[in-house]
């Protein structure tokens, strides 16, 4: 079964720049119906307010970081399913397996190019 | 210390030891008396000579250590750390603030930019579409809007820079910011206050310093996306 495009993709990263990048490579993927949040206190309140179906979050960032945001999702019984991809500079070994241990379904590490993007969204939500 | 005076501390630590075993609620005057005798023997000294020499090394070590503490005071006064403290480090640091700002102002109006030329692009794959024009004319026409849609991933792509430099610089903030402290620590415990304004030549030098401050190249030092999908494979 192909991946439905109209998907709502939850964008989550503290630098402005960064969330419009992610945004336009989506959109030259075909995925248009992108929100987006500043942090992670931000988006946890996003993901509770509306149907989410794939999380790119990045990790650094105020008020609440992007692993902490994910152990929240997973915490939550009705958010615990939404796949999360892990965008982030922190390119160390332990913050591969802490992410992994805490639920990532994928991890990008920055930079990183459009190619590499659909690449690990496609493991997480299928061929598109 | 001296073996007179080993000999008298052990005494008076016996004495103490003796006292404490005994369990009496009122120690004898005798006792108290005996103690406060050993104790006086031993900061007045009954070994005159072995004091003096000990007292004479001491005072020689201590000599030693102010003249020590004393150039070091005058070495690093004349190192300026209250210029550094109060001029060169927080330049440094507003020039750094000063490059991730401007560059997120410059990649901001990029995207902007892109933005646009996506806005003309898909208009103008509207109008091709919609103006009746030849099969092969129109397809060509959309060959060239694809390549050119292609280019605009690389822009997008290429803006990745402003973010992880902007951490990388920001790092560096954090570390000049602790050093910051820490030299005024050492203005504080030294009483090393400024010791003359910039002049013009030291302001220069400043900016050329910041400008050296690009960050340096840590490539190899984190892991590739190659090793990061490594691990991933490995667990999950």
């Amino acid at each position: 079964m192909s991946v439905d495009k109209n998907m709502r993709v939850l964008v989550v990263d503290d630098f402005q720049t960064m969330r419009r990048i992610i945004i336009n490579l989506l959109r030259q993927l075909g995925f248009n119906n992108v929100t987006e949040a500043q942090d992670g206190r931000a988006a946890l309140e996003r993901v509770r307010a509306e149907k989410i179906d794939l999380i790119i979050s990045d990790w650094n960032m105020p008020n609440m970081t992007g692993i902490d945001f994910l152990k929240e999702v997973r915490k939550d019984a009705a958010l615990k399913g939404i796949p999360f991809i892990m965008v982030t500079a922190e390119g160390k070994k332990e913050n591969v397996i802490a992410a992994v241990q805490a639920g990532v379904n994928n991890y990008i590490v920055k930079p990183f190019n459009a190619a590499t993007l659909k690449e690990k969204m496609t493991k997480v939500i299928g061929e598109f | 210390m001296t073996e007179q005076a080993a000999l008298t501390r052990n005494a008076v630590l016996e004495q103490l030891e003796k006292l404490e075993k005994s369990g009496v609620e009122h120690v004898p005057i005798e006792h108290v008396r005996a103690l406060v005798n050993l104790i006086r023997d031993f900061f007045e000294g009954n070994d005159a000579p072995a004091t003096a020499r000990f007292d004479e090394e001491l005072y020689g070590e201590l000599g030693h250590l102010a003249r020590f503490i004393n150039d070091a005071q005058k070495h690093l006064s004349e190192l300026a750390p209250g210029d550094l403290q109060e001029e060169k480090l927080p330049e440094a640091s507003d020039q750094l603030d000063a490059i991730v700002k401007m560059t997120e102002q410059a990649t901001g109006r990029i995207m902007d930019s892109c933005e646009q030329v996506e806005g003309l692009l898909t208009g103008l794959r509207e109008r091709v579409r919609e103006s009746g024009m030849d099969p092969d004319t129109l397809a060509g026409i959309e060959s060239t809007v694809d390549d050119i849609s292609a280019y605009m991933t690389g822009i997008y792509e290429a803006c990745n820079f402003q973010d992880v430099t902007g951490q990388r610089i920001m790092k560096v903030v954090d570390v000049m910011r602790e050093i910051e402290r820490q030299v005024l620590r050492m203005v504080i415990v030294f009483g090393l206050r400024k010791q003359n304004k910039v002049d013009e030549k030291k302001r220069q030098e400043i900016t050329k310093d910041a400008e050296l401050l690009n960050g340096p190249q840590l490539e190899g030092k984190g892991l590739a996306q190659d090793d990061i999908d490594d691990i991933l494979d490995a667990l999950l």
